[in-house]
């Protein structure tokens, strides 16, 4: 297998995923029940019929990833991206939610908003990221808790 | 009559100043956010969503529908002035207004396309407010086959309007529907995929389903292309200044445009909006097609012809009416848009569909004023005041920008049950749909798969329950074989048949095989 079909395999992961997820749905819905009962149907005729559709579906998915690593003759031109920062974000969106309550909104938000600006900007000027995440955080909570009158976790607590 | 009556008395409720300072931040927030290539109005009213908890729903929905129109007007701004469209609707208004700036006259392709939005999005309101009512009672007599097969109908011409990518749409609808299953059945008290979990007994809510799709997806999005925003920003700093009075059109320009254009290409982003899934990008570029199939002079188009802006901006604008049809009348969102102001309704307990207008016409009376003061006021009012500006806001340090969305998002989604799992669940519904459009799969078909799944089961078993279990009840009934045979008809159209691309080289429009 040469160089360019190597690449290409990581394409066969997602349709591989929608293919496996379709086929536990389906495999579920027949477990939780029969899809008819006394010749009406029960509630798992639908999820059993979708999940019929989307097995067919993601079927015909995981074929055309296939056939396309096969049939590749040359590699594409790849834009310019990375996988990096968005694996960051969610890291940081984890690591917020989990102390939120815990450290309240002001602390977890400048947090935060500091690892999502730094994200985008490299780092490159950390006071700026730094005095932007407190403008931020100070303007979302005027507009949460005095503007809409949502009540945030520690605030004056 | 006795609801067109109820929309003009309701401009009173607009004008209460504190309204009035909602539909008109509304509006400015839409416009920021169509003007932003990356971003777009549906993400703004994304964000918004879970604050409409605490404001007065008809306040809410007032200033949804002034966002919905600024997102369609505001994308003209940059697609004029540094040749990239704020929104998809834009695209056609691009390859018109760019040339004109190239020439100098960047501030006319403005003051053009907004005529044409303001005369568009107008037309649209008006025929909303005096059709809505027909099409609300005309929907009363739909019966329960036909609920399902007209759901099954929107649902396919959703999946069929996304030319190129059909399969991946359908397993995006797919996604969506199984998502809206997770729970406890509507019918029969048993929990369905909840895995012995109890926080799934209740199923998943529509704010973190949204909120992921549109915000968090956008921000991983985003994320992966840093350089493109570097570039945007120099772009943007480097366009001319703009006069003021360099806005209005001369009235020689609009004269040879002509009325009948602005009111047939108004006409078709009407017609185009009530489709599901269609929206202003559809809705623009078959106006455009139809301007330089009856042009006399279709040589002149791509070089900066301001007919072509005027029918792309006359049909997205009108597409924001034609869109509320569906989902006012049958609880079936048209676009993004419509589908998170069917949240907004459904998340205060107001349930959409055909009793919608009779019994709460005193909530949706305002909605629809605020459309059309939007279109008529606001968009000229908006380009005349700050439009100088207009070019500044693409160099707003996007850094920060996606600082304040990430915060909006994920506190946002807490704010609707005072609940960390719906933070966790719109990150992880957002990373799902992250990997889905990296993949080219269209989340719009998720999401309205997910809104639409509660309707389309229960009528389905409706259906069969009151036939026996017999499915011929769904080709007896003539309302449902009505929808069944509209649904073959786009199949054919949209599916089978070769589709009319534009040409921008010869300037006409041709078949191409698929």
């Amino acid at each position: 297998m040469n160089q360019y079909k190597t690449s290409k395999i990581p394409e066969l992961v997602f349709p591989a995923i929608l293919f496996a997820t379709s086929l536990g749905y389906l495999t579920y819905s027949l477990a939780l029940g029969a899809p008819i009962s006394k010749g009406l149907p029960s509630p798992l005729f639908f999820p059993t019929v979708l999940g019929a559709v989307a097995l067919l579906l993601s079927i015909t998915l995981l074929y055309r990833a296939i056939r396309s690593v096969k049939d590749s003759s040359q590699e594409e031109k790849k834009e310019e991206t990375t996988a990096l920062r968005p694996a960051l974000i969610v890291i940081a969106t984890i690591a917020y939610i989990s102390i939120f309550n815990f450290a309240g909104y002001f602390l977890s938000s400048l947090l935060y908003i500091f690892c999502i600006i730094a994200i985008f900007s490299d780092l490159k000027k950390p006071f700026v990221t730094a005095i932007g995440s407190i403008i931020i955080t100070s303007m979302g909570l005027l507009v949460f808790e005095y503007v809409f009158r949502i009540r945030l976790p520690g605030i004056l607590e | 009559m006795d609801f067109t009556l109820l929309v003009l008395s309701s401009f009173s409720e607009l004008f209460h100043p504190t309204t009035l300072i909602y539909v008109v931040t509304g509006f400015l927030i839409g416009t920021v956010f169509a003007a932003i290539p990356g971003l777009t109005a549906t993400l703004a009213l994304a964000l918004l969503l879970p604050l409409t908890y605490s404001l007065d729903l008809t306040t809410a929905l007032m200033a949804c529908a002034s966002i919905y129109m600024a997102g369609m007007c505001g994308g003209s701004i940059t697609a004029t002035t540094i040749n990239i469209p704020g929104a998809p609707s834009s695209m056609m208004t691009a390859l018109e207004g760019y040339p004109m700036q190239q020439r100098g006259q960047g501030a006319q392709a403005l003051g053009h396309a907004s005529l044409a939005s303001m005369i568009g999005g107008g037309i649209g309101a008006l025929l909303l407010i005096m059709l809505a009512p027909f099409v609300a009672e005309a929907s009363l007599l739909v019966q329960t086959a036909g609920k399902f097969s007209l759901i099954a109908f929107a649902l396919v011409v959703i999946v069929i309007a996304q030319r190129g990518r059909i399969v991946k749409a359908a397993m995006a609808a797919c996604l969506g529907l199984m998502l809206a299953t997770i729970g406890l059945d509507s019918m029969v008290p048993m929990a369905r995929f909840t895995f012995g979990t109890e926080a799934l007994t209740a199923g998943i809510d529509l704010m973190p389903v949204i909120i992921g799709t549109f915000a968090i997806s956008e921000l991983l999005i985003q994320a992966r292309t840093i350089a493109e925003h570097k570039r945007l920003r120099q772009e943007a700093l480097q366009a001319p200044a703009i006069r003021r009075r360099d806005f209005v059109p001369p009235l020689s320009s609009i004269r040879e445009i002509g009325f009948w254009c602005y009111l047939k290409s108004s006409l078709i982003g009407y017609l185009v909006g009530t489709l599901p899934g269609a929206g202003g990008s559809m809705g623009s570029f078959l106006a455009y097609a139809e301007a330089v199939r009856t042009s006399r002079e279709p040589e002149r188009f791509g070089k900066g012809n301001p007919q072509g802006i005027a029918a792309a901006e006359s049909a997205n604008n009108a597409v924001c009416g034609g869109a509320l049809v569906p989902m006012l009348t049958f609880g079936i969102p048209g676009d993004p848009i419509t589908a998170i102001v069917l949240g907004v309704l459904i998340i205060n307990g107001i349930q959409p569909g055909p009793q919608l207008l009779a019994d709460q016409a005193g909530l949706i009376a305002p909605m629809l004023a605020s459309l059309l003061f939007s279109a008529i006021v606001l968009i000229p009012l908006t380009l005349f005041l700050i439009g100088p500006y207009f070019i500044r806001i693409v160099s707003i340090r996007k850094d920060m920008l996606y600082g304040a969305i990430a915060l909006l998002a994920v506190v946002g989604s807490y704010v609707a049950t005072y609940s960390v799992y719906q933070m966790g669940l719109t990150l992880a519904l957002g990373v799902l749909a992250y990997y889905l459009r990296k993949h080219d799969y269209p989340v719009i078909t998720l999401l309205l798969g997910f809104i639409l799944a509660p309707n389309l089961e229960e009528f389905l078993r409706r259906s069969l329950t009151l036939s026996q279990g017999d499915p011929s009840i769904f080709f007896t009934s003539m309302d449902s074989l009505f929808f069944i045979v509209l649904t073959v008809i786009f199949v054919y159209f949209l599916a089978i048949k070769r589709p009319v691309q534009y040409n921008s080289d010869k300037r006409s429009t041709s078949g191409i095989a698929k």
